[in-house]
């Protein structure tokens, strides 16, 4: 189980919320698992989706910390469309706050080249954490 | 051809699909179905995006299995976690049935001991002024009577559920040891008796908390 501070969020979680964030750019507030798992592949230009299992469980972390809304979508929708019912999930004010801080958290620590930059966090992996 | 025609013959599909039916077996029927409802409706829009990709079926099949093994350990400790959850729980609540039984023995026993003592009040007196040959108290045997009728109205009341009873009980419990007022530890047995039964009434009638919460 991977262990950490109180309020700090893991690599995945911040790429989740990041994706999150950017479908929300994208005219796509609310999305469901799937949608999330393809743009961070995309994101990462990964050929591989993040696993169910990791996914799934980063997720509901999310929701349970106050970092997503999560809600099942109406199931008359699903039925009429012939698949089934989605969760579809938001990135929530505090949320986005946590995404923010956690970015200029590693702002702040990230080792600084030769020419003043910031090195860049290392694009988020496809493989289960 | 259809998702769902595409989606029936993959094998990775029927191993997702099996292996979350396995894991999330006796976690509790919406927690399951929550999880199970969530694979699958991941699966069908991985197949959808595979068919709209041009993605062959071997290949779909193939990333399904993937995502499902990869996830194995995720999906372990997820389990894990709510297992424990799911314990606490019912720890808890066994706990909670437990005492309240204790109290319901408890505030049945003090009322005995209530009726007992009334009882005791009256045979005591009555055979007392029968060998002094003093006239029958009839202040004493009207005091004694009611007291008697009030504490197994109360009793009745109480076994049959009325929490509200033990209140009865324990004004009858005071009224009953002010007779001996000169010996302090009847009154001190009465101030407990009362007390206990008082405590009893008080937490039996408050809602449980997980349902205040709610």
């Amino acid at each position: 189980m991977v262990r950490r501070a109180a309020g700090q969020l893991l690599p995945l979680e911040v790429d989740l919320l990041s994706a999150g964030v950017a479908l929300a750019d994208r005219g796509e507030p609310e999305f469901h698992g799937y949608a999330l798992a393809a743009a961070l592949a995309e994101g990462a230009d990964a050929k591989r989706l993040t696993a169910h299992g990791t996914l799934y469980k980063a997720l509901g972390r999310l929701a349970e910390a106050g970092f997503l809304d999560a809600r099942w979508e109406d199931p008359a929708v699903a039925e009429a469309q012939g698949r089934p019912r989605r969760r579809l999930y938001r990135v929530t004010g505090s949320g986005a706050v946590a995404l923010a801080e956690s970015r200029a958290s590693d702002r702040f620590a990230a080792p600084v080249s030769r020419d003043g930059r910031g090195a860049r966090r290392p694009a988020p992996s496809a493989s289960p954490a | 051809m259809t998702t769902s025609q595409i989606r029936g013959r993959l094998a990775g599909d029927r191993l997702a699909q099996r292996w979350t039916q396995l894991y999330t077996s006796r976690l509790g029927a919406e927690v399951a179905l929550e999880r199970r409802d969530e694979i699958a409706s991941d699966v069908h829009e991985h197949v959808a995006a595979s068919a709209a990709a041009g993605r062959s079926r071997a290949a779909t099949s193939r990333a399904l299995a993937a995502r499902m093994l990869l996830g194995i350990p995720a999906d372990l400790s997820w389990r894990r976690h709510r297992l424990r959850g799911l314990h606490r729980a019912e720890k808890e609540k066994a706990m909670a049935r437990h005492s309240s039984e204790l109290a319901d023995r408890l505030a049945s026993a003090a009322s005995f001991v209530v009726l007992g003592w009334i009882v005791l009040i009256g045979v005591v007196s009555g055979i007392a002024s029968s060998r002094d040959g003093r006239p029958t108290d009839w202040v004493s045997v009207t005091l004694v009577v009611g007291l008697l009728g009030i504490a197994v109205a109360g009793l009745v009341r109480l076994l049959r559920g009325h929490a509200e009873a033990a209140y009865l009980l324990a004004v009858v419990a005071l009224g009953s040891t002010f007779c001996f007022l000169w010996i302090p530890v009847i009154p001190l047995v009465g101030l407990v008796v009362a007390g206990s039964l008082i405590t009893y009434g008080v937490t039996a009638r408050r809602p449980p908390a997980e349902q205040v919460a709610g």
